[in-house]
């Protein structure tokens, strides 16, 4: 069974009088462990379902079954202990807060779970052991972007969830974020979905799921993902 | 209308809670500026109202034997009106000191306000106080009946009415007497011819062009006593003149007699001189001639014409009402600013932020090609109207319902007619602030803001640089912190501007709450301290003659003991200053110490009374600048004397000298002879204090009794009359400060929403969210609770400064109960506000925060 089925997903959403649908009846699965990539243009309604599928957000039909349990029929509660110790997100804009140093965000994401990785430790894995002590404002972007994804992976959650996450990068550092994301997945077996509109990140992937206006177009395999460092675009 | 402006609507639409919480801060600072601003002047003017309308006469002048018609020409002078009254004073009732007038239809001056019934239209009539009603229980149609020595027409009259007089403004306060146990219960008027006298006793006398004035106000005082002046000037030589004349018309008898004694002497002596033994004769002529002499002494005193002049300040309780109408405009001049300036900071820094996050929009219409002054005006508008709303609002409200709360609640005076004029230039004056506080703000932002250009708007603000605070290398204590800690404190100094604007906020509700308790207490330990701390006695007798007055007195079941001492006044001078009606209390023997407690004001040592030296109250200490050492000149009847101060004592209610027995004789050359007795009593009901009185009056040769309950009452009744405008006082401190701390939390939370909801998506329960923010509130308002002790006593201290009288000292005192009330309304304002804030974070759209860009 796959670790994560969507059934027959919708997302409405009443804007004054128009309904718009953001999510149209998607369907499909994601295996454990591997690496996912959600492809698409801005505005598909991908954005929407990965929010569902971290529990930031609740569909208006469907099942969203993950581990075997329905979250989409999750209270507030069950959600926010959902997020807490089964999910990471890492965003386009990295936010981090902008008031505490870079050990203290990884802190602040491994101080809410109880099997929660050293911060240190997580911190030497994305190379910033040099930046502990330093704040936000005084990283460059990548490096922002490493730390959320060190405050991501430092909660050591199932399920690790990106939005853009090179979205705000230049072409180096976006491979170098991109690279951590897929040894995640392959080295330290996390299940890692990345949303992107970027379509050369799909040969990365262990599978591609294209959804285009609301509706999911295609669900394709790739045995032989290519190390991020052979992609080009 | 221009997009602009579209948008500016629009905005005030989205963000109604701001701009209602403008408008709100603004007419809450205008409100309680203006309405106690409002208040003194009210409460001076209704009083006016009411006493021009009633017609009180401006100068009172009694006489002891009574007005001649030429006297009334007398004092007739320009502008004034003069009425002629028959008054006494008699004890009527159940032993009540009445002031009785006798009613004349043609008098206009102090008519009499009725209340019930109606005035007196038959000869056994009687009109009485409102009072006889309310605190004795007289009620119409029942007998009124005087004591014999009343002397009326007659013994008792039939109560048809009940009314207030404008001369007798204060229900609890009636004057003093020479009949019954010396203070005056009643005032009553039964028909003139009623009165049983010969000549009017008291002359009312009004000034027309003098009623515009404000009774209370100094050209007003100038004014009547250069008028008394002139009066006094004419009447001076009228005194001797008609004690002559009155003295001769019935001296005529006594100087029959005696010419008939004269010519029998005589004989007498004529026979003598012929041998004859006339000494029994003469031992009777002798004795007869004594007689003589003394019932023209009898004559004389009887004759003795002595005028007493009044102005309105002299009636009982008028200047009372001056000082507590003075005393809220000392609280008015500083309460009010201090709140509103806590408004104006806290509307400053909403419109701040306000416009710090529209800068993105501003960066827009930059782009676009919009012109500095089209963009700010937008934001002027906005703060001006929100700004002109609220102080509309809160001058309105303010200047009309706050006068009358305190007008209503001023129960202890008669029903006065309520004038209460708009304060124009103190709604200008709120109307200025208001608008620097909102428009000045809008202005100095926007144009910042505008200085960058369109690219740099457009982007985020650069965020603060973070860096370590100085708390986290005290690594000790850093080390101990909880994670979430560290992350509160950082957050309480990143945002400096925010933490001083809550611990302002909150200290400045809780100053302001503990001042209003803190006027009330000291106000009345003033009294409570005088009378227990200080005088240890329970009543004072002052008396013609100590033996007679202590046999009376070993009769009453309540009396334990009493020290006698010698008091007398007189005044004191010293570096420039001059303090008159100062008391010189020499006490008999050391008893005395039992019954005033002289403490040093540093030392707080007993202090002993040294042979040529003087020991001094500190108010006139402070009011003459002497201290310990010094030399002070006094003065008695005419005579000036130097004396060594040897300490100032611990004193908060009028002005005393203390001397020892050696001192008085070596500075006024004569012995003391004491005339005045402090009593321990025991425990007394009304009527047990209003009997010793009596008795001590009656049959003790005492001139008078005052006992320190009514002292004390006195002043606890002042503090109630203060009661209306502390609780206004405290119940708007209490809004300003949830309106601030709410207010703040609510920018709080807007200016880092993207970071709350970072760690909502982290995880964080909906408790855990809320605390991240409010942890940060409980100790900026445990903070602002501890400073706002810290300036609440300033401030309470300032303004008794302000509100002390040359007589009284009111020392700060502010009761656990303040400190209490104050703390746990904060504290329920932030677990409020805690709550609101819960509601919110629980629906903030995380998804939203965490995408934008900025």
């Amino acid at each position: 069974m796959a670790y994560i089925e969507v059934k027959h997903e919708y997302k409405r959403y009443q804007m004054g009088e128009t309904e718009i649908i953001a999510n149209n009846d998607l369907s499909f699965e994601v295996e454990r462990g591997k690496l996912t990539v959600i492809l698409g243009p801005s505005g598909a309604g991908k954005s929407t379902v990965l929010n569902i599928l971290g529990g930031m957000d609740s569909p208006s039909d469907g099942e969203i079954i993950i581990d075997g349990t329905d979250i989409g029929k999750f209270t507030e509660r069950q959600l926010t202990e959902y997020r807490r110790n089964d999910v990471g997100f890492v965003f386009q804009f990295y936010n981090l807060i902008p008031n505490l140093t870079t050990k203290e965000n990884v802190e602040l994401a491994s101080a809410i779970v109880d099997d929660a990785l050293d911060p240190t430790e997580v911190l030497k894995q994305v190379g910033l052991s040099q930046r502990i002590d330093n704040f936000p404002s005084q990283l460059s972007g990548g490096e922002q972007q490493r730390v959320a994804i060190a405050r991501a992976l430092a909660k050591n959650p199932k399920l690790l969830l990106c939005d853009e996450p090179t979205g705000a990068l230049d072409y180096e550092t976006g491979k170098q974020v991109l690279t951590l994301l897929q040894n995640a997945s392959h080295k330290d077996d996390k299940t890692v979905i990345i949303i992107t509109h970027n379509s050369a990140l799909a040969s990365m992937a262990d599978r591609i799921i294209r959804i285009n206006d609301a509706k999911v177009r295609s669900v394709e395999d790739n045995q032989d993902p290519k190390p991020v460092q052979d992609i080009e675009w | 209308m221009k997009p602009l402006t579209k948008n500016m609507w629009r905005d005030i639409g989205k963000s109604k809670g701001r701009f209602i919480a403008i408008i709100l801060i603004i007419m809450l600072g205008v409100l309680i500026f203006v309405g106690v601003k409002a208040t003194g002047p009210s409460l001076n003017d209704s009083l006016n109202r009411t006493v021009v309308e009633n017609k009180l006469s401006d100068i009172q002048v009694t006489s002891t034997t009574g007005f001649t018609k030429s006297d009334l020409k007398k004092a007739s002078i320009k502008g004034g009106k003069v009425e002629a009254v028959k008054y006494k004073q008699a004890v009527g009732g159940k032993g009540l000191a009445v002031s009785l007038y006798g009613y004349d239809k043609n008098n206009n001056q102090n008519s009499l306000i009725v209340r019930s019934g109606h005035l007196p239209r038959n000869n056994n009539e009687i009109i009485l106080d409102q009072v006889a009603q309310t605190k004795y229980g007289y009620k119409l149609g029942q007998k009124f009946s005087f004591s014999k020595n009343a002397n009326l027409k007659n013994r008792s009259y039939k109560i048809v009415g009940f009314a207030s007089s404008p001369q007798y403004i204060d229900n609890e306060s009636r004057g003093s007497s020479n009949v019954g146990d010396g203070t005056v219960r009643l005032f009553a008027y039964i028909p003139d011819d009623q009165m049983n006298l010969k000549a009017a006793t008291q002359l009312n006398i009004r000034f027309k062009n003098l009623q515009s004035k404000d009774t209370f106000s100094d050209s007003y005082k100038d004014a009547v006593s250069s008028k008394v002046d002139i009066l006094e000037t004419k009447f001076k030589k009228r005194a001797d003149q008609r004690s002559t004349s009155l003295y001769k018309t019935s001296k005529n008898v006594l100087a029959q007699q005696q010419v008939k004694l004269d010519s029998y002497k005589n004989k007498l002596i004529m026979s003598q001189a012929a041998g004859m033994n006339v000494s029994s004769q003469l031992e009777k002529l002798n004795s007869q001639q004594k007689e003589l002499d003394s019932a023209t002494k009898e004559l004389r005193k009887q004759t003795k014409t002595s005028y007493i002049w009044q102005t309105r300040a002299d009636l009982p309780g008028f200047s009372a009402y001056g000082e507590s109408s003075d005393r809220i405009a000392a609280i008015a001049n500083v309460f009010p600013v201090f709140f509103f300036l806590i408004a104006a900071l806290i509307t400053f820094t909403t419109v701040t932020r306000m416009i710090e996050e529209a800068r993105g929009q501003i960066g827009t219409f930059k782009a676009l090609g919009y012109t500095k002054w089209e963009i700010a005006q937008n934001y002027f508008y906005y703060a001006l109207t929100a700004g002109l709303i609220g102080t509309v609002l809160g001058a309105v409200i303010g200047n009309e319902t706050l006068p009358r709360i305190v007008l209503a609640l001023y129960k202890q005076y008669i029903p006065l007619t309520w004038d209460v004029k708009f304060q124009w230039l103190i709604v200008l004056l709120a109307l200025l602030f208001s608008l620097i506080s909102t428009v000045g703000a809008a202005m100095i932002v926007v144009s910042r803001e505008l200085s960058e250009g369109p690219a740099e708007l457009m982007r985020p603000k650069a965020p603060k640089s973070a860096k370590k605070i100085l708390l986290e290398r005290i690594k000790p204590f850093w080390n101990r912190l909880s994670f979430n800690r560290k992350v509160s404190y950082r957050n309480l100094f990143r945002f400096k501007s925010r933490m001083f604007m809550t611990i302002i906020g909150i200290a400045g509700g809780t100053a302001l709450i503990l001042t209003g308790f803190g006027i009330q207490n000291s106000i009345g330990a003033s009294g409570s301290r005088q009378y227990g701390e200080i005088f240890d006695y329970q009543a004072v007798v002052k008396t013609n003659h100590l033996g007679d007055t202590l046999k009376v007195l070993k009769k009453d079941q309540q009396y334990k003991n009493s020290a006698a001492i010698h008091a007398t006044t007189g005044k004191i001078y010293h570096s420039g200053h001059q303090v008159n009606d100062v008391n010189f209390y020499t006490p008999e023997n050391r008893d005395f110490s039992k019954y005033i407690h002289l403490k040093d004001i540093n030392s707080k040592k007993s202090l002993n009374l040294k042979n040529n030296q003087v020991i001094l109250t500190k108010k006139m200490a402070t009011i003459l600048d002497v201290k310990a050492g010094d030399i002070i000149k006094l003065k008695t009847v005419g005579k000036t004397h130097r004396v060594k101060v040897s300490a100032v004592t611990q004193n908060f209610v009028g002005h005393f000298m203390y001397l020892n027995k050696t001192t008085y004789q070596k500075l006024f050359g004569k012995q003391p002879k004491s005339n005045t007795l402090l009593l321990h009593l025991d425990r007394q009901t009304s009527n047990q204090r209003n009997n010793l009185a009596n008795q001590l009056l009656k049959n003790g040769r005492a001139l008078g009794t005052s006992y320190t309950y009514d002292q004390q009452s006195t002043i606890s009744k002042m503090t109630s009359s203060l009661n209306p405008i502390i609780l206004i006082f405290i119940l708007l401190s209490g809004i300003l400060s949830f309106v601030v701390l709410y207010n703040l939390t609510n920018i709080n939370v807007s200016e880092r929403i993207r970071e709350l909801s970072t760690i909502k998506v982290l995880g964080f329960y909906d408790k855990e969210v809320t605390m991240y923010i409010v942890r940060e509130n409980i100790v900026l308002t445990i903070l602002g609770i501890i400073v706002g002790y810290g300036v609440g006593n300033l401030l309470t201290a300032y303004i008794l400064n302000q509100a002390s009288t040359a007589l009284v000292i009111f020392p700060l005192t502010i009761h656990l109960t303040g400190y209490l009330v104050a703390t746990i309304l904060m504290i329920i304002f932030t677990v409020i506000v805690m709550l609101i804030t819960h509601h919110k974070l629980k629906y903030i759209d995380m998804i939203g925060a965490l995408k934008s860009s900025e």
